[in-house]
């Protein structure tokens, strides 16, 4: 996972749950990394999970609604630092059905040995979108902060209508949007 | 804990995210930097890459404008340029494309079809659709569908082959289909011509009796008829097919060549000449052979060559050949034994005979009583008569046998001419005819060819013609026409106004043993050979004997034969021949007349004709000293009453009278008793004739011109006895009635000093003790022959001649061969052995005689003798010969000073040049050369009597036979010349000059 994640997830920590948390989940986690993060570094997806685990248990906060909130918050900070790019995606629909074919693509050739999820996307009748995540990890619920962080960005009227676990295998959501 | 200390960490944690990053980064800037390299790199090569894809575009652009243009012109030749109506379609059967021969053949444009489907263009009459999608399965799963049609038309059956295929693309994918339809009529109708000619040869080719049979350039068979299977014993045509000449000749043919060998010709021959015929022998399948006639002939097929061999077995021709040649060759043996039988026969005959005639003339010379005398005398003729028999034999079976081979020497024709006229006159006179010789007297007389046998031929003719003619005359003429300066023809005729011969028989008188009628044998006698013998003569002689006769009327036999010209010299008649003072013909005969006018016009002498006596008596009475010889014809004058007018009425004591007369006439005597100044026996020729009448006007006078009469009565004087006394002879002969019977002929003739030898040993060893003067040699003798025995006296006379200084000793004793055979060739070999001359058996007084007179040198008292000098072989001792006998030479040319310098002048110059060469045939070894040289000087040197000359070139001539002997003699041969010469040069030609002086130089 890329270090600019954990980057964004330990300064969310530090910013809602002050300094000390974040010293303190540094200390009680087991991390490879021993909490020490940078953008440019790559790090084991496993250091997130820990890290939310603690946390959880710090907080009582179902780890599920962290990861979603760390989404959300993610989605602004990546906003705010590539703005730009999103200023030629007119509205969410258009960004959701890019990822697979247009970011990702992207992704892949900066970092050839980034593993990324897949979203296929469906346009339905009636003005919904149906995204099918396939991961080898699972992070649907960041997937899922992600594009409520997007909604909130592009400030429309679109609902999240439905996240429903796939038959046919782990970490295989269908979304289900609304407009 | 304080907030500080939080921080603190929290920084720390930065700081060492810090430095984490700073690695991290410092380690993708270098990744970046290999990876910029790396694109710069691949940057490269895309903008080669980019370049090259241009080129290849373009290229692409290039090769689309052509394959457009392709396009266009295929499109133009299927359109026009082809003989095929062509249409395509597409999957869905739209016509897609429609040439002009298509719209020819459719009878509509290609716009009106273009577009539409097959089915909507009506271009298939009566469509059926389940036929059209058969022939489109077909298509698609074979390619191609193709059938033949024929459509009736006004002008007969019309043949198209319709081809229809699919279109498919680069990847196999079907993309339409396309039509072809060809009009075949043409090509139909030439292969119903060529089949239906197929069938008509190939008819006859089965059908034919000659094996026929087809051979590739290798000369492999690969077609034969039905005949060639019967004929080689075959029953396959394939077992008869490969290496045909291989397989189906021995290895050798009937010549002994190699059958391959020679086939390889013969197939050589007739490719390159087209054919080629030849005889084959050939090998049957079971090994058996027959002979065959072939005709091998190159046929051209298209591009390739092939060859026809067409084989006749001739096995049962061949038998009849065999047959015919083995009765033919059987025939030639019985021929040829004939032949054989009759000349050995001959032979045997002649040997007896020689003993006969021998002892008979001894016997007539012996006491006899008057009636013993003429049976005696009968005895001689019979025999005679016999010999001449078994002569004519003896030539007949030898020219059947092929082996009879013409001389060629030098002779005078009109002296031939002569000679036959003297022969033939007492018979002629007897038969009381004329016999009338003419011989152009402007026409060269010499010639180079067989005198014998041309002798022989006008003796033949002659006898026959006064054999057959009861009144009237028999002439022999001879016509000269010169071809070149070389040669000249010579027509002959012997002419008659005798018996003549039946038409139906003149074909047939000159077979062998046939006469013109079997009574005519039984009245006239004969062989019935002569004519043959003539013909055949005349034929080898390169002549034809032509026969013109009519019964009653007379007979010509003519024929021209081509000859050789002796030396312009001895033919330039003009030299001697000219300006007779002027004479007086008494003639009446019309034909003796006219010869003698003509003679007497080609000597360029005045003349005139008187018919009779009377005649000639009125003219001479007044103008008879403008006449110095009168010719007086006994059948038309009285002479005794001529002569007595003449010299006693007229008193013309210098006028010469001369009497032509007939040999044997009684009147001769009386004649000259009468005053007549000579007689000239007729007939005469031109040349004889002016030679008498040269020597009568000269003064010296004769009776006759036999010479061998005049000899006789030379020899019968006794002063002339006791000189024959002292000639020393040596007779070798081993059969002793011949021994007996020359040593009879010898002593009668006067000879008494004759030794005798049995065999060529004997007469060696004799001729090595003692010297003789003459040897007469047999020549099939015991113990040595006489060739050996004369090769070994004449290298016993080269020693001594070698050896011994001495110039009293005799080197070269005359030989003289006596044999039974009477052949040139016998003779020839004879004179190769070194002999000297040639007597035929058996030997006749009259003939030893001459020869040993000759050789002996005993008659050079006689004037007559000083011819035969001539003729001399030249055995004289040569140290006491004069160098030039002037006086005989003189004597030659009549007295003519002119003439012989002349002469004289010529040989000199010739001799020089021909000495020079005979030294150049001496250094190179050709000795035959310098015999014949030796010969021709040695013919020269006696013309003008320069005898020791003659003497020395007849040395060379006999004695040069190697070329030590021949070194040795050519220094003598120029000493003589230089001899000549001087005392030539200190000649005086000048009228009365001293004769002794010379005379023995």
């Amino acid at each position: 996972m890329k270090g600019i994640v954990f980057v964004h997830f330990m300064e969310m920590i530090g910013e809602k749950f002050g300094l000390q948390m974040e010293d303190h989940l540094v200390s009680i986690s087991d991390l490879p990394s021993d909490g020490i993060y940078t953008t440019v570094g790559t790090y084991d997806h496993t250091e997130l999970l820990e890290l939310v685990g603690r946390l959880s248990n710090e907080t009582g906060e179902a780890a599920g609604d962290i990861v979603t909130d760390f989404g959300r918050y993610l989605f602004s900070k990546l906003a705010e630092s590539y703005g730009r790019l999103l200023n030629n995606i007119p509205d969410v629909f258009s960004l959701l059905t890019q990822v697979d074919d247009f970011i990702h693509v992207e992704v892949r050739k900066l970092y050839p040995e980034a593993e990324l999820p897949s979203f296929q996307h469906q346009l339905l009748n009636g003005g919904r979108l149906e995204l099918i995540y396939q991961s080898p990890r699972p992070f649907e619920n960041l997937a899922r902060g992600l594009i409520e962080g997007a909604i909130a960005y592009y400030n429309e009227p679109v609902q999240l209508e439905k996240m429903e676990p796939m038959p046919g295998g782990p970490n295989q959501y269908r979304f289900l949007l609304t407009r | 804990m304080n907030e500080i200390e939080l921080l603190t960490r929290k920084l720390a944690r930065e700081k060492k995210a810090r430095q984490l990053a700073e690695s991290l980064l410092e380690k993708k800037s270098q990744e970046l930097y290999i990876t910029n390299r790396r694109l710069t790199g691949s940057n490269r090569r895309l903008v080669e890459i980019n370049s090259s894809l241009n080129e290849e575009i373009r290229r692409h652009r290039l090769t689309a404008a052509a394959l457009a243009e392709k396009s266009v012109l295929l499109d133009n030749i299927l359109r026009s340029a082809t003989e095929s109506a062509i249409t395509t379609a597409d999957l869905d059967f739209r016509i897609t494309y429609f040439n002009s021969k298509a719209e020819e053949f459719f009878g509509c444009s290609a716009n009106q079809v273009v577009g539409k489907t097959i089915q909507e263009s009506g271009l298939i009459h009566n469509f059926d659709p389940v036929r059209f999608q058969r022939t489109v399965d077909k298509i698609k799963r074979e390619g191609v569908h193709r059938f033949e049609t024929k459509i009736l038309g006004e002008s007969g059956a019309q043949f198209f082959e319709v081809r229809a295929s699919g279109i498919w693309d680069e990847a196999g994918q079907l993309t339409g289909y396309a039509l072809f339809i060809r009009d075949t009529t043409a090509q139909k109708s030439a292969e119903f011509a060529l089949k239906e000619s197929e069938t008509k040869y190939r008819t006859l080719f089965d059908a034919s009796n000659d094996a026929v049979i087809l051979l590739d350039e290798n000369a492999f068979s690969f077609e034969c008829n039905p005949a060639t299977l019967s004929l080689f014993g075959y029953t396959q045509k394939t077992e008869f097919f490969g290496q045909f000449f291989q397989q189906c000749s021995p290895a050798c043919q009937p010549c002994g060549e190699k059958s391959m060998i020679l086939a390889a010709e013969k197939l050589e021959k007739a490719i390159d000449e087209g054919f080629c015929r030849f005889d084959w022998t050939y090998k049957r399948l079971d090994g058996t052979c027959f002979p065959a006639e072939v005709l091998l002939s190159r046929m051209d097929y298209g591009q390739r060559m092939i060859l026809m061999m067409v084989v006749r077995d001739i096995t049962e021709r061949k038998q009849v050949e065999d047959q015919l040649r083995k009765a033919k060759e059987l025939a030639e043996a019985a021929n040829l034994a004939k032949s054989a039988f009759l000349a050995n026969m001959s032979h045997e005959i002649r040997t007896p005979l020689n003993g006969i005639l021998g002892m008979l003339t001894l016997l007539q010379n012996a006491d006899l009583n008057h009636t013993d005398r003429e049976y005696v005398q009968t005895a001689i003729t019979s025999a005679e008569s016999l010999l001449g028999i078994i002569n004519k034999v003896l030539d007949f079976s030898k020219i059947e046998a092929g082996e009879l081979v013409l001389e060629r020497h030098v002779f005078d024709l009109e002296k031939l001419l002569q000679e036959v006229g003297e022969i033939l006159a007492p018979m002629a006179f007897e038969k009381q005819i004329d016999l009338v010789l003419r011989y152009a007297p402007e026409a060269p007389r010499w010639f180079i060819g067989d005198r014998t046998r041309l002798h022989q031929i006008l003796n033949n003719l002659g006898s026959n013609a006064v054999k057959f003619t009861n009144s009237g005359y028999v002439s022999i003429e001879i016509d000269i026409r010169k071809i070149n300066a070389n040669s000249a023809a010579a027509k002959i005729q012997v002419r008659d106004t005798g018996i003549g011969i039946e038409p139906s028989k003149q074909s047939i008188i000159f077979n062998h043993f046939t006469q013109a009628d079997n009574s005519t044998t039984r009245r006239y006698g004969g062989t019935g050979l002569g004519l043959a013998i003539c013909r055949q003569l005349v034929e080898l002689m390169g002549g034809d004997l032509r026969l013109e006769s009519e019964p009653g009327v007379g007979t010509i036999f003519s024929f021209t034969i081509r000859m050789p010209l002796a030396s312009e010299l001895q033919n330039d008649s003009s030299l001697y021949k000219q300006g007779l003072p002027r004479v007086l013909v008494v003639c009446q005969e019309r034909r003796q007349r006219q010869i003698l006018e003509t003679y007497l016009k080609a000597w360029k002498t005045d003349f005139d004709i008187a018919d009779d006596a009377q005649a000639a008596y009125r003219l001479l009475q007044y103008t008879g000293n403008q006449f110095a010889i009168v010719i007086a014809d006994d059948r038309d004058v009285e002479a005794e009453s001529f002569g007595k007018t003449i010299r006693n009425d007229l008193s013309l004591d210098n006028l010469a009278l001369v009497l032509l007369s007939t040999i044997g006439h009684h009147g001769q005597k009386a004649a000259i008793e009468a005053g007549f100044t000579a007689v000239i026996n007729r007939p005469c020729t031109p040349s004889s004739l002016f030679d008498r009448l040269t020597s009568i006007v000269n003064g010296e006078q004769s009776v006759g011109n036999n010479r061998r009469r005049k000899n006789e009565a030379d020899m019968q004087k006794p002063d002339r006895a006791s000189a024959l006394q002292s000639v020393r002879i040596l007779l070798v002969e081993d059969n002793k009635v011949n021994r007996m019977g020359t040593l009879g002929i010898l002593k009668l003739l006067g000879y008494t000093q004759v030794d005798v030898a049995e065999n060529g040993q004997i007469a060696v060893d004799k001729a090595r003790e003692q010297s003789f003067d003459l040897i007469l040699m047999d020549i099939q003798m015991p113990v040595m022959d006489g060739y050996e025995a004369t090769r070994l006296i004449r290298l016993l006379e080269m020693r001594r001649m070698q050896n011994e200084k001495s110039p009293n000793i005799r080197h070269h004793v005359p030989i003289v061969a006596m044999t039974a055979s009477a052949f040139e060739e016998e003779r020839q070999r004879c004179l190769r052995a070194g002999m000297d001359d040639f007597v035929s058996k058996p030997v006749r007084k009259e003939t030893l005689r001459n020869v040993v007179v000759r050789l002996t040198n005993q008659s050079s008292g006689s004037k007559d003798e000083s011819t035969s000098r001539g003729e001399n072989n030249g055995s004289d001792n040569r140290d006491e010969l004069p160098v030039f006998n002037f006086e005989e030479a003189m004597e030659r040319y009549e007295g003519d000073r002119d003439i012989l310098k002349a002469i004289i002048d010529e040989f000199l110059s010739q001799t020089q040049v021909a000495i020079e060469e005979i030294e150049k045939g001496i250094l190179s070894g050709d000795l035959q050369m310098v015999r014949k040289k030796a010969h021709a000087l040695k013919g020269g040197a006696a013309y003008i009597a320069a005898e020791r000359f003659r003497h020395a070139a007849y040395e060379l001539e006999t004695l040069g036979t190697n070329r030590k002997a021949t070194l040795s003699l050519l220094p003598k041969l120029r000493e003589e010349f230089h001899r000549f010469k001087n005392q030539l040069s200190d000649f005086d030609w000048s009228e009365g000059s001293s004769l002794a002086s010379v005379a023995n130089g």
